[in-house]
């Protein structure tokens, strides 16, 4: 392995296995299609506005992740959390309107949670949320 | 079920390659560069120094390198398929010494080789 491109630490071919790779495929969570759906609105050339990124930016989001992040991240974890430094890398979004949005959807989540458990005498916070 | 990766729509309107646009040819030797890389490249270093064999000429496609800095206009660049040997990439390869190996790489990563060996 050269030394000078040894550090490229996503660059794993021919490096030796640490774990078997689980090689199963499990279900989508909803969220993990919306990331998907997302990465390709946001790479279409004919929406208005144009292309926003390309799947180029996002390896290299992927890419540029801590070697923790990386080794610990899911699939579309990874996918997310690319896709939300390059819109922030262009200024698309701010860090401010993502909190922002991100507390509104977090109280529409717990009223609907409320919703869903009112008159169940059991219900407590922190219970089944999928 | 979401496919594993959008296809940039330069690769979607990509022309085959008249031989002419190519710097290399079927059955050519190539090296491919080695050396410091910054950013996002799509040569996996294990093939970075070895030389293979031009199988053939996928396309011409936007650099991976400009597309991942947000320029979408850039010169596009021959791809190449190109075929390894197993022991070219692998010193420690134990399998049949004629299995090869192929890797998709942009002309701006290959060198010619003069002399086949």
């Amino acid at each position: 392995m050269n030394e000078l491109t040894a550090t490229a630490h996503h660059d794993v071919g021919g490096a030796p296995g640490h774990e078997p790779i689980p090689r199963e495929q499990h279900a989508f969570l909803p969220w993990e299609l919306r990331v998907d759906a997302l990465m390709w609105i946001l790479g279409d050339a004919g929406r208005p506005g144009g292309r926003r990124m390309t799947v180029d930016e996002l390896r290299r989001g992927i890419e540029s992740l801590s070697p923790d992040q990386y080794r610990s991240l899911g699939y579309y974890e990874k996918w997310l959390t690319s896709l939300v430094a390059i819109m922030r890398e262009k200024g698309i979004v701010s860090g401010a309107e993502l909190r922002k949005r991100l507390a509104e959807v977090t109280i529409a989540h717990e009223g609907e949670h409320a919703l869903e458990h009112a008159g169940d005498e059991h219900a407590q916070d922190g219970g089944d949320r999928a | 079920m979401p496919s594993s990766m959008p296809a940039t729509s330069t690769r979607k309107t990509a022309a085959t390659v008249p031989e002419a646009a190519a710097r290399f040819s079927t059955g050519d030797a190539v090296r491919v560069a080695n050396g410091a890389v910054f950013g996002h490249v799509r040569t996996p270093q294990y093939v970075r120094g070895k030389i293979g064999t031009v199988e053939r000429i996928c396309g011409r496609f936007r650099a991976p390198e400009e597309l991942s800095r947000g320029k979408y206009d850039g010169a596009q660049r021959a791809l190449y398929r190109v075929r390894f040997l197993q022991v070219e990439v692998w010193p420690d390869y134990h399998g049949d010494p004629s299995d090869t190996l192929d890797v998709e790489i942009y002309e701006h990563w290959l060198e010619p080789v003069r002399t086949k060996r």
